[in-house]
């Protein structure tokens, strides 16, 4: 094989390598940097719930704003503040009041959204083994997802969130209610 | 090795280490300032918790101090003072600060005239007007009067009546020495000197003058729970619900103590705002890469004749501001600036 062949070939497999090695740079800065401005934010939210047993509506706006504008970005979604423990179901929510002492599941959770190229934006299992598309032109492929289609499919994903990042504390609140019992 | 090469590596390893400095500082500054923002807020409310406690009371066999330890910087210079009072006697720190201007003047504040508590007002007529007890026995007042004088001679304090006054000076030494001490790590080698001399809490990249932190302001707001609309401003600010106190409101009590109204149903709050100079010097070498690079500017480049560098890493030093009853809405120079409430219910 002739030099010009082979810089050709090595060039071919070069290009997308490197494309990938870039990429897989980019989300490791962006994967860490999320997962610290995440990690300090559920300190703040651990904290909120110590000092008052649970997090007062007020101060969940306030949070909630926070986390907003750390979490607005290509890279991260589904990030909310976690109130509620899954396992323990006798801990009451963190959107409720208790006593001094009482038990409080707190933190956050989001989902990072690897960034890959050529990565279609809305990657939905076609189940029908047909095309998906957008829109309700059936008529003319009928391979297409309709509307409806594509709709339920995104409810079910909403549904199962894949979050990959998970911070949640069980603390104790410190703080004495003269109103509670 | 070639030139080329030479040249690679230089150039690379001067971007390598320019980009994980940046990267280094944006993950703590992320995650660093969320903290600053805490523990500054704690310093404050334990500052409160420790003005309320009286410990110069206490002084005895069983404990009960006035002062605390003088904290000093890394050269052994006193940073922030361990002695909160202006005196070190109870009878002395009670007088001064129940006697100053300050607190004559929080009596005739809207919040202290809206409690019209009696009790607290026997308090101030004892130790600011001490010839009103001169009443003859069995005169009207009389009884009055004694209980006034008793108030002082056991150094009742508005706290000790459930109204959270507090003395911004001494408020003040003590947030500044809980923030010094919560920030250096009780480490005096975390306390250093900037360029100008002046004293900082060295904490991951930050500088916290601590000395400098001041108690900005005491929104003192008094609430009568027996008004619908302040109940919910109430439980608004506190999370507390009124409906739920049990105070057990007996008008009946208040006419035989002969007060005209149970003083509980009025309930006094304080909202502590503070300032905290800031600054952020890095905990990478970028900050010397950056002076190293704008120092060695060549003389006479850009037309400039006599030129001498004049750049440098400014360490402006920023305000953090936080607390006070409507914190949360405030935007601060560290995110999520949160609001600071003291009271004691009776």
């Amino acid at each position: 094989m002739s030099d010009g062949v082979k810089y050709i070939f090595r060039t071919i497999f070069k290009v997308p390598i490197i494309i990938l090695v870039v990429y897989a740079i980019f989300n490791v800065f962006a994967f860490s940097l999320t997962y610290f401005r995440l990690l300090g934010f559920s300190y703040v939210v651990m904290q909120t719930a110590v000092e008052n047993n649970y997090i007062p509506p007020e101060e969940m706006n306030t949070l909630n704003k926070y986390l907003q504008s750390i979490t607005d970005n290509g890279v991260v979604g589904d990030a909310e503040i976690v109130i509620r423990n899954e396992e323990d179901a006798s801990i009451l929510p963190a959107d409720r009041r208790r006593q001094y002492g009482s038990p409080v599941t707190v933190g956050v959770k989001a989902q990072y959204k690897f960034i890959w190229p050529l990565t279609p934006k809305e990657q939905l299992n076609n189940t029908s083994g047909g095309f998906i598309g957008y829109g309700s032109n059936t008529r003319s492929f009928s391979g297409y997802a309709s509307t409806s289609t594509l709709e339920a499919r995104r409810k079910a994903l909403e549904d199962n969130k894949n979050n990959n990042i998970n911070i949640t504390y069980t603390v104790i609140g410190l703080k004495y209610y003269s109103d509670l019992n | 090795m070639s030139v080329k090469t030479i040249f690679k590596v230089l150039i690379g390893t001067i971007v390598i280490i320019v980009l994980s400095s940046l990267t280094i500082e944006m993950f703590n500054i992320s995650t660093t300032g969320l903290q600053v923002n805490q523990i500054s807020r704690l310093s404050a409310k334990q500052a409160a918790t420790l003005f309320s406690q009286e410990t110069y009371k206490q002084i005895g066999e069983d404990g009960g101090a006035v002062n605390a330890d003088n904290i000093r910087d890394s050269d052994g210079a006193l940073y922030i003072t361990g002695e909160f009072y202006d005196y070190d006697n109870a009878t002395d720190i009670y007088n001064s600060m129940y006697t100053s201007n300050e607190f004559k003047n929080w009596m005739k504040s809207s919040a202290a005239t809206k409690g019209n508590w009696y009790n607290l007002k026997l308090i101030d007529r004892a130790l600011n007007n001490p010839r009103s007890l001169n009443v003859p026995f069995g005169s009207d007042g009389y009884e009055e009067a004694i209980l006034a004088q008793k108030y002082k001679e056991s150094m009742m304090t508005p706290s000790n009546l459930g109204i959270p006054y507090l003395d911004k000076a001494v408020l003040e030494r003590m947030f500044q020495w809980n923030l010094a001490q919560l920030m250096s790590n009780t480490n005096p080698d975390n306390i250093k000197r900037d360029d100008n001399g002046v004293s900082y809490v060295a904490y991951k990249g930050f500088r916290i003058y601590a000395n400098l932190a001041t108690i900005s302001r005491l929104e003192y707001k008094t609430f009568d729970l027996k008004n619908p609309g302040e109940r919910v401003e109430f439980n608004r600010i506190t999370n507390i619900d009124p409906d739920n106190i049990n105070f057990h409101f007996d008008d009946r009590l208040s006419y035989v103590q002969g007060l005209g109204e149970e003083e509980r149903n009025k309930v006094c709050i304080v909202g502590i705002e503070y300032d905290i100079p800031v600054a952020y010097e890095g905990i990478t070498p970028i900050k010397n890469i950056f002076n190293f690079v704008v120092s060695n500017e060549v003389e006479g480049i850009n037309s400039g004749s006599g030129r001498a560098a004049y750049n440098e890493w400014l360490d402006n030093t920023q305000k953090l501001q936080s607390g006070g009853l409507q914190g949360n809405d405030v935007e601060g120079v560290l995110p999520i600036p949160g609001k600071l409430i003291y009271y004691i219910i009776k």
